[in-house]
Formats: C-alpha cells, sequence, structure tokens
C-alpha cells in the first residue's frame, strides 16, 4: 500500500516538472522596463517602454553604447497597447523594476486615471516607480534623453528625485500609490512634479552627440502640478512650491535665501522644518492657525552682520521668518483663488481635529477652501553657524 | 573491575552462535589426534604454530596462531614458565601422574593473567582465533587456554577526520580493548557498565556497550540490547554496519546514530546519559540515540569561550540552511520571482546570462554535479596532490567555464558558497544527507519557484518531526521545547550554568552540578 | 481511542496562537470602521475572553473529553450524532477556506501563471501528510515554525515603521462616526471570526497531559492573538491608511510591500506571503485533523487515519469551488459564513450544550424524590 501512495507521488512530481513549469520565466526572455512614458495620441494612447540592455547597463567602464532602448506603440487602451509592444520586441516586457513613470500634461489632464487603473491593478508595477508629468515636450521624448551618470535614464530620474527629497525641496506624492491615497482622501488633493527637457533635445538622445564634457541636453524636474479631482489644472512654479513647502512643514535640509543687499544673501540651511496647524471655530467658521517651526544652520552670510551680537541674531532671525510667512500666503493665496484646490492638507487637519465640523464641510470642501481663513505664522530659531561665526571679510561687505 | 576474563565468559554465552545447531566435538585425550584435528580443521594454516615439549616425562603442546598473540607472552614467558621456571619450584617434584600435572599447571605453574579450561573444540577455536594460546597435555581431554591477545595495531594517534586546536589529540583506533580502555580513562566510576556480546556468524566480531548505569534511560539501554540481538548477519566489517542495521528509520537520509572517533565526544557523552557501543576493529564509536543538534555540535565546543563557542553554533546553523537552500532558492529567484531582487543586481545577474545557452537550472546542477565529482575525486587522490588538485580543479574549471560561456559567474559563486558551507559541518553524515537534499530543493526550485521550496521545508519539517532515535524524538531540544537542554544545543551557556542533564536521554537522575557555583559537586541529586 | 501521543501545555499554546492568526491576518479586522478598527480588535478580544471561558466551563464539566464526547453525554443519541456529524463538516469547510484564500494569494502574487489548482493539490497533499504522522509530530513542527517565524513576523511589522512608512496620524480623529460602526463591524465577528476558531481545540484537549489546567494557557493565547491582530491592524491603518484598506484584497501584503530599509531591504512581500503561507498550513493540519478525529468518533471507529483521505477530498473540492469567483468568495465570507456557520457552530451550540445540561442537572434534583417513594 505505501509503495503505491510513493509511486503516485513520484509520478505526480515527474509529471510537474517535465511540463516545464507554467510561470518560469528566464531572464533572457524577459524585457526589463526601466521607464514608462505615455502620452496621446488621436488614436487613444502612445506608450513608450525603456528597456535596459543589460550588458551594457552592467559593465563597470564607461558605456560604450546605448544601455536603453524606447520602444513605442500606441492604441486604444493601455492594456492592449502594451501588449502590442511584443510586436517591437522579442521578450514580454517585465514591470517590476520600473524606474519612473511619465505622463503627458495633456493625458493628464483628462484621461489619467483611465490610463493609469491597469498599472495601479497589476501586482507587478511597484510603488517605488516614481511618478511625473510631463511638460513642454512629450513624455517619450523624456525618456529618450541620455544621462551620463546613470546610464539608464529611468533609474537617473528616480535618484534625482530621491535626491531632491532628501536634500532639497520635499515632493509629497512621488509615486502613483501616494497619488490615489491623496485622492481618495476627502481633505487633500495630489500634486505631482513636472518634469521637461532643456537643451538641444534632437541633439541629445544621439549617442554621439552626449561625449562632450557638458551636458548637451538634460532633465529638469521643476514645477508642480496641481490635480484636482485627478485631473490636471494647472501648474504652481519654483517660487511658490518655496512656499508649499513650508507649508508642508516636511522637508529637512532646504535652502532659503534672503537678499540683505542688491547683490547678496543670507544663506539659511534648515535642519529641521515642523509645521503645526491648529484648527479652530470662531462665529461657527473655520479658521486655521499655521505655525512655522524651524531650526537652521546658517550657511552663508554675504553682508556685513556681526551674528555674535544676540540683536543681530535675532534680527536674522526675523528676517527669515518674514520670508516663510511671505512665500506661504503667496502660495496660499494662488491655491485658493487661482486654482481653488487645496493640496496641502487643510481639510485633512481639520478631520483629525474637529470631526464634527467636517462632516459638514467635506462634501465640498475645495469651495470652502476658498474662503477658508488662514493665520501663518513662523519661529525660526538659528542655532548653528558651521564652523565661523563672523564672514572673515566681514568689514569688506555692505550692509 | 571487570577483567577481560569476564567479557570472555559473556561472550561464550552468546546465543546466536549459529553453531549451535551442530552437535559439539569433544577434546580427546591424546595429544596427536587432538593436534591433527586442529591442523586439519584450519587445513594446515600457515600462520598455525604447534610446539611439542616434555614437562618431565608427559607429552604437552602448545598451539598458537602466529600474529594473533603477544610476542613476548607466548615466547618468553609462557614457554620459559612451562620449561624452566616450574624447575624452581617444590611442586614439581611433587607430581607423580598426568592428572597431577595439569592441576598443578591450572593453578600454580602458569605465570600468566587470565587463564581458563575448556572441553570442546568450538571454544577451543574461538579462543585460538582470538589469539591465545592453547594449552594440550597428552592424556587429558581437556586444554587450558591462555590469555596471551596482542598484535600489533596502529597505536593510540590523532584522528584524521575529526581535527581540533584545542583539547586532547587521542583518538580510537581498530582494537576494542584500548578503545574501552580510553573511555575508562575518563570515566573512573563505578557505576560504568562494559557489556559486550559477538556479533557476526562468521566475523564474530566483539561488540561493547557502555553507558553509565542510573544515568542512561533504561528504556534506551534495553532498546539497544534487543535491537543488537536482532541483528544476524555474516560479518561486521566497520561501526557502520551495526549502525546501519539498528537505527531507526532504515530509508531516511538523515542519520539517527552518531560516530565519533574521539573518546572525550563518547566521555563526556556517556556522562549525559547516551550509551556508547564500541565495535571491535573500527576506530569509530557509535553514540546512541542520535539527535539533530548532536550532528551538528563538535567536541572542541566545550573547551572555548562560550561567547565564541555560540557565535560559531549559529554560523553552523546559518551554514546547514545555505548548503541546503541555496542552490534553490537562487534558481527560483531568478526563474520566478525576479521582483524580489533590487535593481542593480537584476541587472548584473541578467547580464552574465546573456549568452548562456542553459536554463538557471540546469547550469546549476552542471556546476553542482562538477563540484560533486570533483569533491569524490579529491577523496582518491594520494594527499601530495589531492588537496591542491581539487583547489585547482574547482577555480579554474569554474573560471574556464564562465570564459567559455557554459556557465555564468554567479551560478559559480553560488555553488562555491553552498560547498564550503557544507564543509563547516562536523559529521559527514548530515553533510551527505544535505548534499543529497539539497538536489531535490533544485528540482523543487525550478518546478515551483519558492513555493516549491517553502513546502520542501515543511514536508522536510514534518518529517523531521515524526523522527525518533531510540524513542527521543529526533529534534528533541527543539520540538519538545526544553529550555534546560537548549541552553547546549544551537548557542552555549556557560559550562557552570548548565545544570541539568538533558531530559529525555536521562530520566532518571537529572541534576548534574549544584546549582551554586561556589560548592560545585559531581553528580548525584543534591 | 485516544492515542497514546501527548502534547504539552506549551505546544498547546503555539498551535492555538497559529490557528487563531492563521488566514484573518490577511485581510485585517474591521475594516468598515476604517481607523478605528483597532477598537474592533480590542472588543473582539474581550468577546474572545469569555468565549474561551465558555468552553473552560464546558471542560471543567466534562475533563478529558472532546466535544463530541461532551454532546454525546448532554444530548441524546440521535441528536448528538447529528451535531457532532454538522460539526465534521464545519471543521471541514473552515479548512477548505483557508485552502482556498492561500491558493489566491499565492496565485495573485507569486505563481501568476501557474493554474490555482495545482497549487491547492500540493497544499492539501501536504497537509494530509502532516495530518498522517500525527498530532504529536505537527505539534512538534508548530514549534519549529513559532521559533523562526514569529520574530519575522515582527519584523514585518515593524518594518514600515522603520521605512518611515508610517504616519501615525492617520489614526486620528477616533471614533470619529461614533460606536455605531464599530458595534456593526464587532457583531457577529466577536464571537467568530478569528476568535470562535478556537472550538477546534476542544478536540485536541484530551491529547493534552495534564489537561485540568488550559484556563490560562488558553487566556494567554487569546491574549497573543489579540495583540498579533493589534499590531496588523495598527500596522495596516498606519501605513497604507484606511481608505487604501478598503479597496485592497490583502493590506496587510500591501502594508508590506512598503518596506524598504537602508535600501537593501526591499521588496519583501513574498517573503511575507511564505510566512503566511506556513502559518497557513499549520491552520489547514488541525482542522484537517479535527474533522478525521470528529469522525473518527461519529462513526465510533479505531482509527482516525482512515478518514484522512476522503475529508481531504472533499476539501479539496469546496477549496477549488470557492476560489472560482473572488467577489462572490468575498461575499460569502463577510455576509454569510458569520452569521450561517460561524455563530451556531462556535457559539450556538455551546450555550445550547450548557443549558441542556443544567436543565438537566435540575430536573435530576426533581426527579430523585419521586423515585425514593
Amino acid at each position: 500500500m505505501k509503495r503505491i501512495i510513493i509511486l503516485i507521488l513520484v509520478v505526480i512530481f515527474s509529471l510537474s516538472s517535465l511540463t516545464s513549469c507554467w510561470g518560469s520565466r528566464e531572464l533572457d526572455e524577459m524585457a526589463l522596463v526601466s521607464g514608462l512614458a505615455i502620452d496621446n495620441h488621436p488614436e487613444g494612447y502612445e506608450i513608450t517602454v525603456q528597456i535596459m540592455l543589460p550588458r551594457v547597463a552592467a559593465s563597470e567602464q564607461a558605456a560604450s553604447s546605448l544601455a536603453t532602448r524606447n520602444f513605442s506603440e500606441h492604441g486604444e487602451s493601455v492594456f492592449q497597447t502594451i501588449r502590442r509592444l511584443i510586436r517591437r520586441l522579442s521578450r514580454k516586457a517585465f514591470f517590476s523594476h520600473c524606474q519612473v513613470i511619465i505622463v503627458h500634461e495633456d493625458v493628464a489632464r483628462e484621461k489619467l486615471f483611465e490610463a493609469m487603473d491597469f498599472f495601479f491593478r497589476d501586482p507587478e508595477l511597484r510603488s517605488d516607480a516614481v511618478f511625473l508629468i510631463a511638460k513642454d515636450v512629450k513624455a517619450k521624448d523624456v525618456l529618450s534623453v541620455l544621462t551620463v551618470m546613470d546610464p539608464v535614464s529611468g533609474v537617473s530620474i528616480n535618484k534625482i528625485l530621491q535626491a531632491m527629497q532628501k536634500y532639497f525641496q520635499a515632493n509629497r506624492d512621488m509615486n502613483f500609490h501616494d497619488v490615489v491615497a491623496d485622492i481618495l482622501a476627502d481633505g487633500i488633493d495630489a500634486a505631482v512634479r513636472g518634469v521637461t527637457v532643456k537643451g538641444n533635445l534632437e541633439k541629445g538622445k544621439k549617442y554621439e552627440d552626449i561625449q562632450e564634457s557638458e551636458p548637451v541636453a538634460y532633465i529638469v524636474i521643476e514645477d508642480l502640478a496641481i490635480l484636482k479631482e485627478g485631473k490636471l489644472i494647472g501648474w504652481l512654479n519654483e517660487d511658490d512650491i518655496k512656499g508649499y513647502n513650508n507649508l508642508l512643514g516636511k522637508i529637512q535640509n532646504a535652502i532659503i535665501t534672503v537678499p540683505c543687499s542688491d547683490t547678496n544673501f543670507y544663506n539659511l540651511e534648515t535642519r529641521k522644518i515642523k509645521t503645526k496647524y491648529k484648527v479652530i471655530e470662531e462665529d461657527g467658521k473655520v479658521k486655521v492657525k499655521v505655525k512655522i517651526n524651524v531650526t537652521a544652520t546658517l550657511g552663508e552670510i554675504g553682508c556685513n552682520i556681526d551674528i555674535t551680537d544676540d540683536k543681530e541674531i535675532k534680527r536674522l532671525q526675523k528676517i527669515f521668518e518674514e520670508e516663510f510667512v511671505t512665500n506661504a500666503y503667496r502660495t496660499l493665496e494662488k491655491l485658493q483663488k487661482e486654482y481653488k484646490t487645496d493640496i496641502v492638507g487643510f481639510g485633512e487637519e481639520i478631520h483629525r481635529q474637529k470631526p464634527k465640523l467636517w462632516k459638514n464641510l467635506k462634501d465640498d470642501w475645495n469651495k470652502h477652501f476658498e474662503t477658508l481663513e488662514v493665520d501663518i505664522t513662523s519661529n525660526v530659531k538659528i542655532d548653528k553657524t558651521g564652523k565661523n561665526t563672523n564672514n572673515p571679510l566681514n568689514k569688506y561687505l555692505k550692509k | 573491575m571487570l577483567t577481560l576474563k569476564t567479557i570472555k565468559d559473556l561472550l561464550i554465552n552468546n546465543k546466536k552462535n549459529s553453531d549451535n545447531n551442530k552437535p559439539k566435538v569433544y577434546i580427546k585425550s591424546d595429544l596427536h589426534t587432538n593436534i591433527d584435528y586442529i591442523r586439519n580443521t584450519l587445513n594446515n594454516a600457515s600462520d598455525l604454530i604447534v610446539r611439542e615439549f616434555n614437562i618431565k616425562e608427559y607429552r604437552c603442546a602448545i598451539c598458537l596462531i602466529d600474529g594473533l598473540t603477544k610476542g613476548d607472552y607466548a615466547h618468553d614467558l609462557l614457554l620459559k614458565n612451562l620449561l624452566v621456571d616450574i624447575w624452581t619450584t617444590d611442586k614439581i617434584r611433587e607430581i607423580h601422574s598426568v592428572d597431577e600435572l595439569f592441576d598443578a599447571l591450572q593453578s600454580q605453574f602458569i605465570a600468566l593473567l587470565d587463564i581458563s579450561v575448556v572441553s570442546d573444540f568450538d571454544e577451543l577455536f574461538i579462543n585460538l582465533l582470538s589469539g591465545d594460546c592453547v594449552l594440550l597435555v597428552d592424556g587429558i581431554a581437556k586444554s587450558i587456554t591462555i590469555e596471551t591477545k596482542g598484535w600489533i595495531d596502529r597505536g593510540i594517534v590523532e584522528s584524521s577526520s575529526q581535527t581540533l586546536v584545542r583539547g586532547p589529540k587521542d583518538s580510537f583506533n581498530e582494537s576494542l580493548r584500548t578503545n574501552t580502555m580510553l573511555i575508562r580513562r575518563r570515566i573512573k566510576d563505578k557505576r560504568l557498565r562494559v557489556e559486550s556480546r559477538k556479533i557476526g556468524r562468521i566475523s564474530k566480531t566483539e561488540v561493547a556497550i557502555m553507558y553509565m548505569e542510573g544515568i542512561a534511560n533504561d528504556r534506551i539501554v534495553q532498546e539497544v540490547h534487543r535491537r543488537l540481538d536482532r541483528i544476524d548477519i555474516d560479518g561486521i566489517i566497520d561501526s557502520s554496519y551495526i549502525e546501519q542495521m539498528i537505527q531507526d528509520h532504515a530509508y531516511s537520509l538523515f542519520p539517527t546514530v552518531h560516530n565519533t572517533e574521539r573518546p572525550d565526544t563518547v566521555a563526556s557523552s556517556i556522562m549525559c546519559g547516551y550509551v556508547a557501543i564500541v565495535v571491535d576493529n573500527s576506530p569509530f564509536v557509535l553514540l546512541v540515540p542520535g539527535l539533530f543538534v548532536t550532528f551538528t555540535q563538535a567536541a572542541e565546543d566545550y573547551y572555548h569561550n562560550f561567547y565564541y563557542v555560540t557565535f560559531i553554533r549559529l554560523v553552523r546553523f546559518v551554514s546547514l540552511f545555505l548548503a541546503l537552500l541555496t542552490p534553490g532558492v537562487y534558481i527560483a529567484i531568478t526563474t520566478f520571482h525576479q521582483e524580489m531582487l533590487p535593481t542593480s543586481l537584476l541587472i548584473s545577474i541578467s547580464n552574465q546570462r546573456e549568452g548562456v545557452p542553459f536554463p538557471v537550472f540546469i547550469e546549476a546542477l552542471i556546476m553542482e554535479l562538477t563540484f560533486e565529482i570533483l569533491r569524490e575525486a579529491g577523496i582518491r587522490m594520494p594527499r601530495a596532490i589531492g588537496s591542491a588538485m581539487s583547489i585547482v580543479g574547482a577555480l579554474i574549471l569554474g573560471e574556464a567555464a564562465v570564459n567559455a560561456g557554459i556557465v555564468s559567474s554567479f551560478t559559480v559563486i553560488i555553488v562555491s558558497l553552498t560547498a564550503i558551507c557544507s564543509l563547516i559541518i562536523p559529521s559527514y553524515h548530515i553533510s551527505i544527507s544535505i548534499r543529497v537534499t539539497r538536489f531535490i530543493f533544485m528540482v523543487l526550485g525550478a518546478t515551483f519557484g519558492l513555493f516549491g521550496i517553502i513546502s520542501g521545508l515543511v514536508v522536510l519539517g514534518l518529517y523531521l518531526s515524526s523522527m525518533r532515535s531510540f524513542g527521543v524524538p529526533y529534534l528533541f531540544p527543539f520540538a519538545p521545547l526544553n529550555f534546560e537542554a537548549l541552553k547546549d544545543s544551537v548557542i552555549r551557556f556557560p559550562l557552570w550554568k548548565v545544570n541539568q542533564r538533558p531530559k529525555l536521554i536521562s530520566d532518571n537522575n537529572e541534576t548534574r552540578q549544584s546549582s551554586d557555583r561556589k560548592n560545585n559537586y559531581m553528580g548525584g541529586k543534591t | 481511542m485516544i492515542e497514546n501521543t501527548k502534547i504539552n501545555k506549551l505546544q498547546l499554546y503555539i498551535l492555538t496562537v497559529v490557528t487563531g492568526s492563521g488566514s484573518s491576518m490577511l485581510y485585517g479586522i474591521g475594516t468598515h470602521a476604517n481607523q478605528d478598527a483597532w477598537i474592533v480588535v480590542l472588543i473582539s478580544m474581550l468577546g474572545g475572553m469569555s468565549l474561551i471561558l465558555l468552553y473552560c466551563w464546558l471542560l471543567k464539566l466534562f475533563p478529558d473529553a472532546t466535544l463530541f464526547h461532551m454532546f454525546e453525554n448532554v444530548f441524546n443519541k440521535y441528536l448528538a450524532k447529528i451535531i457532532s456529524f454538522l460539526y465534521v463538516l464545519y471543521f471541514a469547510i473552515i479548512a477548505s477556506h483557508v485552502i482556498g484564500d492561500i491558493t489566491t494569494l499565492t496565485s495573485l502574487y507569486i505563481l501568476s501563471e501557474t493554474p490555482p489548482i495545482i497549487i491547492e493539490i500540493i497544499i492539501t497533499l501536504i497537509a494530509m501528510y502532516g495530518v498522517f504522522l500525527g498530532i504529536e509530530t505537527f505539534a512538534r513542527f508548530g514549534i519549529l515554525v513559532f521559533i523562526f517565524i514569529v520574530p519575522l513576523i515582527f519584523f514585518f511589522f515593524i518594518g514600515p515603521i522603520l521605512s518611515n512608512q508610517a504616519n501615525f496620524e492617520q489614526l486620528l480623529p477616533i471614533l470619529e462616526n461614533g460606536w455605531r460602526p464599530i458595534f456593526k463591524e464587532s457583531f457577529p465577528l466577536i464571537f467568530t471570526n478569528p476568535f470562535g476558531e478556537i472550538i477546534v481545540f476542544l478536540m485536541i484537549i484530551p491529547y493534552v497531559t495534564n489537561n485540568q489546567k488550559v484556563l490560562p494557557v488558553a487566556l494567554l493565547s487569546m491574549l497573543s492573538i489579540g495583540i498579533l491582530f493589534l499590531t496588523i491592524t495598527v500596522t495596516n491603518i498606519v501605513t497604507i491608511g484606511p481608505k487604501f484598506i478598503e479597496i485592497s484584497l490583502y493590506p496587510t501584503i500591501q502594508a508590506i510591500r512598503g518596506i524598504n530599509i537602508l535600501n537593501f531591504i526591499q521588496r519583501v512581500e513574498g517573503l511575507a506571503v511564505f510566512l503566511f503561507l506556513i502559518l497557513n498550513y499549520m491552520k489547514i493540519m488541525i482542522f484537517l485533523f479535527a474533522a478525521a478525529t470528529g469522525a473518527n468518533i461519529v462513526f465510533k471507529t479505531n482509527n482516525y487515519r482512515k478518514y484522512i483521505i476522503p475529508i481531504s477530498i472533499v476539501v479539496f473540492i469546496l477549496s477549488h469551488l470557492s476560489i472560482q469567483d473572488v467577489v462572490l468568495h468575498l461575499y460569502i465570507d463577510t455576509h454569510i459564513v458569520p452569521y450561517a456557520i460561524g455563530l451556531p457552530f462556535e457559539l450556538g451550540f455551546v450555550i445550547l450544550a450548557l443549558g441542556v445540561y443544567y436543565i438537566k442537572e435540575l430536573l435530576k434534583i426533581d426527579k430523585k424524590p419521586k423515585a425514593v417513594k
């Protein structure tokens, strides 16, 4: 009896090995996608994938040839288009290592979620992939610019964004999952960074032309796209982004610059920003008090100031506080008046702090946001000044 | 104190002597008849020495097998006794008959340690072929067997298979009495039992069981006796024959009987309650019951600092898993689960695989088989070129294969990592089990990916959990969780903290030291 | 009838914790209460404790007896047999649910192209093997699982916090919609899934040494399961937010996907799937064992191993049916199973048995004086 059972088991296992196992994918049957671009097309969508060529991407010496290739296809629906890509690739596209998703602003204006549903639903695409909206150029053009630092430009873009997050300016929604989370939440809307190409685009696509010591074309991440109810409605420029960051209160290591004369500046490196929101109810209306608390290191002094003097430090701090508050108000005004969208999260704060009030406001939050009273103050503390105290050339600098 | 004579007496009581069925042939009185019978039975063996001589006027003869007897005993002492020394006694003048001579020989004249009287040829032959001298007197239908066993053996040298840095370096050799001596020197307690028997119809190999009465679990001892009694085989060449005949789970890949060449391991195990089986002609002593943890421990572990030992033991455990799973997991991830790799690693692997004609599974299989071949070949080679050849073979073969594009360098790394990991395990038997099981996991990984490997691990876990070695669960300190015994398994607590003997092996007497380090008594319940 | 195998209290504890956590860890509890789901967990824990007290009460009345023996003592023979047989079916249904869940999970995240039936066959075969080997064996295996896997599980739950994915503000506002959604979620969950499935242990109690004193062990295991669930629920809410939990099929796996420590330990959700796989193997084995032992008692035979193969075939077919339609399966799981299966089997019959027992006791006291006459 035992022998029969063992025999049956052996047969089952041998058979299953013979069928060459369904889900096995050899590495040389896969096309590793490192970047995805979605553009508008009369037929529907035009989708470009950036495929990594491992032989070049892995080599440690300077790349002697292209590490990636782009393939485009167009079609009526996204899924259909992706499958069509097989016509051009000899392998099936594999999205698990996709680093960046770029959607053109026209697509974002009209049909962002229709386009993205496939990627969001399929478990292959991961939340590591950074999400950007292309402006002024086609999304596929962004992917076709060759980068020197990383042979694979998708990886390059991803790394740029990560570095920016760490050292420069916060980005709230870096990947598509965050975008969806923000859209699902009632009290906040999504904001996505934009990407564009500067320089000579045509030259930048050719391999020979990037052999110069200065890059001919380069990818620039600038501006912030505002998505209201899942559709792109406008952009915030770099100045506005400063205020946005202050309101968000999430960045570390940002640089704030304040002019101290016509030509020179004071620079501050913020080590810790914490923005505190306090929701209060006044005469039946909701009011939000925002306090931006900053701990910073003095980065650069361009004018004559004696920072060993306590009064001078306080004056400097006040200058920066005003800078923060002005920026914040300017951005807030733009958001309230021009775009009428809350991408900072005031609604969420009201939700958390005063849920009963929120019940009345949540259905049409953006309308209420227009008339929301916000009171912004700031508190800057400069506690470190680097290695020196004053600028050695202090007496020669203007006041 | 047990003498070798008592052992011999016990031997003669062996029931499984298949000569039982034949009628006994008794010794005759006539000397020449006896001598002729002995010569004919052994067919004039060229190492049979028969020396006839006279004591007074009575004819006597000594028979012995050359080589099995200790030189000076037979040649110098015995004959000197019988031909020269007896003339210095008064008794010799009083002997007037053969019977008196025989009694005197028994009681007074032979100045050697161990003598006995036998009256049938079966016993005579057993003794003769074991190395004793047989003294025949014309006119007496009995013979005197004199204990003169001794032969040239390997001596006590350092073990070649289980080396260590610190600790005693003597190891067992092929002579049973040397082995029992080595153990006795370490355990001088009167409760140490040495019980032997002869196993093997033709080989009649002496096998001795050693254990501490009162500490070892009685059930285990009885079970050992029972299983040894059951063995009915032509010959026992090495202790591994006994191991294979008495182990639980005869068809299993995993060993349930431990073996070792080192007397310190055996002695400390006996003191914990294990039962040792010493087999003549084999330098490997069996230890029963054999649990999974015992195979991952080395004797040295007790002689080094406990922090270091804990660390090394953990490394061994991890290596065990690595040796088992690495090729399988590598195959599974690169074939089914590429999303689990970080991108840069995936690009590297992908790069190396371009141009390799085989799927990962075949590649890994080829490399593994090549390594196994190299390893076996390395064992057979003469020592001088052995190690050099295998290193050279492995590295250069691997390198050349990569350059030729047959395999990718990642596979070579994985396979060599596996090989090294499997060498770290102290017990050879388990490492060969792991080597075989590894192939099964490779197949599982190639067919069902990580799901197959996990399922394989579950099956393996269940299988190991169901195994018992002489009644003790195989995964003892882990499976029925026992914190005292855990102190000496994967980790090692300092010696003064391990207070009790492992519970299931020594049911009776658990406390092995008092819990107070300052007043340190040995053994017994305090 | 009861074999000569024993498991000790630690093994009982481990088996209980593993069973209770089993498949519910994947889905999370009380998702409709959004960020107050953790309050739902706490309340369920109370419910679980009361269930334990109920079961231990039964145990005190009938020491050393399985659930079915208790029924035989309380009800009359035929009713007891029918109820016991229904319980065998109940265990089989739960086992098939778990197999179905795990198969869907594996199919979705790991082996997307293998037909699920193969995965089911393998899982069923291995569970059968485990049950064949006997409860002592898989109790020992349970210890192994516990030792190696529990630390890993805690790592998976702490991982998102370490990777800065955790936003504790998502727990606010507390009690946003008041107590009503919490109560709506709690009942019937309080008494059924997952804490109610502990009833399977009434089948195993006779195998435990020294089974008079199981109450502390049972309470401790309930507490452990509760803590485990609390951790999962809080991690889910904090990592991916309550809105996401509603739209994901397996919120826990989504939360684990975000782990990215030092840019090196990332993409670990595959490992998490396997962890859950192994835990659920234990659960399947226990329920199969309970069903087989139960069938053994109902049909009054000596060897429960005879029933393993037929019950496994039934379980396999049921699980195959349940994975055909994910949406329907979800609906049945949340709306029908707790009421139709959970409540009666985990709570209803137990209370009924207790009630009948005490009524009988009262009647006996009444009857005695009459008999004397």
